[in-house]
């Protein structure tokens, strides 16, 4: 430590630490895309291209066969309409029952609310696999083993999505509900009608957190599924698809896979983020 | 937290109706789906199992039983796995990513575009992640050609193979994963702060470096705490990079095994013997996770409660 004791503002030393900083965040800016792609220009290789060491970074004659290849070793239309279906029913029942026990939670007074608002608090982070095995037998035993249903049929109801839910909602004024009441409109109505479109942002940043979530889950369908490939959402089969090359990775092909199975949760986040930003910044994560 | 309680509103049967009628779908759903497996998956730690059979009742034995070999072992290998992870996730992570968004607060210009580069990794599934970064690593893969042809590295790449090694490169990937949340969190914590705040500082004469540590971590106090808490609670609970990357054993040789992929052998068999399950074992040690996670979360949420700054 010399005699200034601390760093003076625009010394050297600070201006030099910052732009140490400020290139390693560029660095890691790269970094955070640089695999993406290459996932996407190994997907356009030849199989020799893609086998060649050291490796071609852009394939000389960009090619779908990767993408031909994969669609014939795992039935990828299957796959990605399990997919979509799983995320897809699963999204909108978690924005359904959530909207509708986060309403009653927030503007409601009834017996027990307390209680069971803290039941869902306390269990908002359950570790998934603590209740996996029972979870499992209790899925079968109502003879839901192996199906779609199994898969998206416990989790409709998410206590993060009604914690959430009643966060905003709890925002919206009173008075409005009050004076659609008075206009003699239903308690259904003055949900979908008025408290939804209110809570707009925080349900597609719901949206879109229990889509991309959904999408990619992959214990819970494993589980499941239990080697009913017609079943399979695209994560699994091309897991699947890993495991078979273990010993010869066909890079292309695994990756055309990723790129494809990508899409849809990274579409939906180009869309949505910005009302994830806003709702981040209002949940109170961040502080008042 | 937003928690303007709702007001005293009349009360008719039409809106008791409703209220039961709103609440009952999502409690069907949780009582069902999520109470009832909870509750017996604690009551089953309690039992002997075969199979996937419930048998005699023996108290804490499986409690017991996980304390001594041949579990012990595995079991504070897999906890101190999960414990670097958490602190490696803190440091990698949420460190970085505080600086970043401090970087990204005072420069604004291109914030939102690189918000969104940091964040896109996190919409991949963590199979595709793991399979992606098992690629890059491999031994002769474009990782290894990079450093080669930078200077760093002579020689094969073989740190996923390497049980010194490979753990962190689990929790790099990790990071790398899940660095935009960290960087929305903070810039978002950022913003709230008043910029009379930053101003009076400056005109102190701070630098950028104090500000951040004197004036704006204090401040930050509930994003700290929102992070803290969400980053234990996933470091706890991970497992599908280890089961993609390195197999469920957390090869090589259970160096990047965690609670939950040894959970995952307990209960499917592939522990010990293989094919042979131990159920009970299995429950006693997710019965000890629920309760780790449920006191330390209360703990940490408490702990950055009594350290929020309030105006």
């Amino acid at each position: 430590m010399n005699a200034q004791g601390r760093l003076p503002a625009t010394g050297a030393g600070a201006t030099g630490w910052r732009a140490f900083l400020y290139l390693l965040m560029i660095a890691i800016a790269v970094a955070s895309a640089f695999p993406l792609v290459w996932m996407v220009l190994s997907s356009l290789k030849t199989p020799a291209e893609a086998m060649q060491t050291p490796p071609v970074w852009i394939p000389q004659t960009p090619s779908l066969d990767s993408y031909q290849k994969v669609a014939d070793l795992i039935s990828v239309g299957r796959s990605f309409m399990n997919s979509a279906v799983i995320a897809g029913i699963t999204t909108a029942g978690i924005l359904l029952t959530s909207l509708m026990a986060g309403f009653a939670f927030a503007k409601y007074r009834f017996r027990y609310r307390e209680a069971l608002f803290a039941i869902t608090i306390a269990t908002m982070f359950l570790p998934p696999i603590v209740t996996l095995i029972p979870l499992y037998r209790l899925v079968g035993s109502i003879g839901l083993n192996a199906s779609l249903a199994g898969v998206i049929i416990p989790n409709l109801a998410n206590a993060f999505g009604i914690f959430l839910m009643r966060q905003f909602i709890a925002g919206v004024p009173d008075e409005l509900l009050e004076a659609a009441r008075l206009d003699g409109a239903s308690e259904f109505r003055i949900l979908f009608r008025i408290v939804a479109p209110a809570v707009a942002p925080a349900l597609a940043a719901l949206a879109l957190f229990a889509f991309v979530y959904h999408w990619n889950s992959y214990l819970w369908p494993l589980t499941v599924l239990q080697g009913n490939a017609d079943n399979y959402p695209i994560v699994i089969s091309l897991s699947r698809l890993l495991s078979y090359n273990r010993s010869a990775v066909n890079t292309g092909l695994v990756m055309a896979g990723a790129t494809l199975a990508v899409l849809p949760p990274l579409i939906l986040f180009v869309f949505l983020q910005r009302f994830f930003v806003r709702t981040i910044t209002a949940s109170g994560m961040t502080g008042q | 937290m937003s928690t303007s309680r709702p007001r005293a509103a009349p009360v008719e049967w039409q809106k008791h109706r409703s209220a039961a009628l709103f609440v009952l779908p999502a409690l069907v759903i949780y009582c069902l789906f999520v109470i009832y497996p909870l509750a017996s998956s604690l009551w089953g730690s309690l039992f002997e199992w075969r199979g996937f059979r419930m048998r005699g009742f023996v108290g804490l034995d499986n409690f017991a039983r996980l304390f001594v070999e041949p579990s012990w072992t595995k079991l504070s290998g897999a906890f101190t796995h999960n414990v670097f992870w958490f602190l490696g996730i803190m440091v990698l992570q949420n460190g970085l990513g505080l600086i970043f968004a401090y970087l990204l607060f005072l420069r604004r210009r291109g914030t939102a575009f690189l918000q969104s580069v940091f964040f896109f990794p996190a919409v991949l599934s963590p199979v595709i992640v793991g399979a992606l970064w098992r690629l890059l690593l491999t031994p002769d893969g474009a990782v290894e050609s990079l450093l080669h042809s930078l200077g760093l590295l002579e020689g094969r790449l073989t740190i996923l193979g390497d049980s010194t090694w490979a753990l962190w490169v689990l929790i790099a990937v990790d990071a790398w994963n899940w660095m935009g949340l960290p960087v929305l969190i903070f810039t978002a914590g950022l913003r709230q702060i008043q910029p009379e705040v930053f101003e009076a500082a400056r005109l102190d004469g701070a630098g950028n470096g104090r500000i951040l540590w004197s004036i704006a971590l204090p401040q930050l106090v509930p994003s700290i705490s929102s992070l803290t808490t969400l980053t234990f609670i996933n470091t706890f609970n991970q497992f599908d990079l280890v089961y993609v990357m390195q197999g469920v054993q957390g090869n090589p040789n259970f160096a990047t095994d965690t609670l939950v992929t040894y959970f995952f052998r307990l209960a499917f068999g592939a522990e010990g013997a293989v094919g042979i399950t131990d159920i009970g074992l299995a429950l006693a040690l997710g019965t000890l996770l629920f309760l780790l996670l449920t006191v330390v979360t209360i703990g940490l949420l408490r702990f950055f409660e009594r350290r929020t700054v309030r105006f």
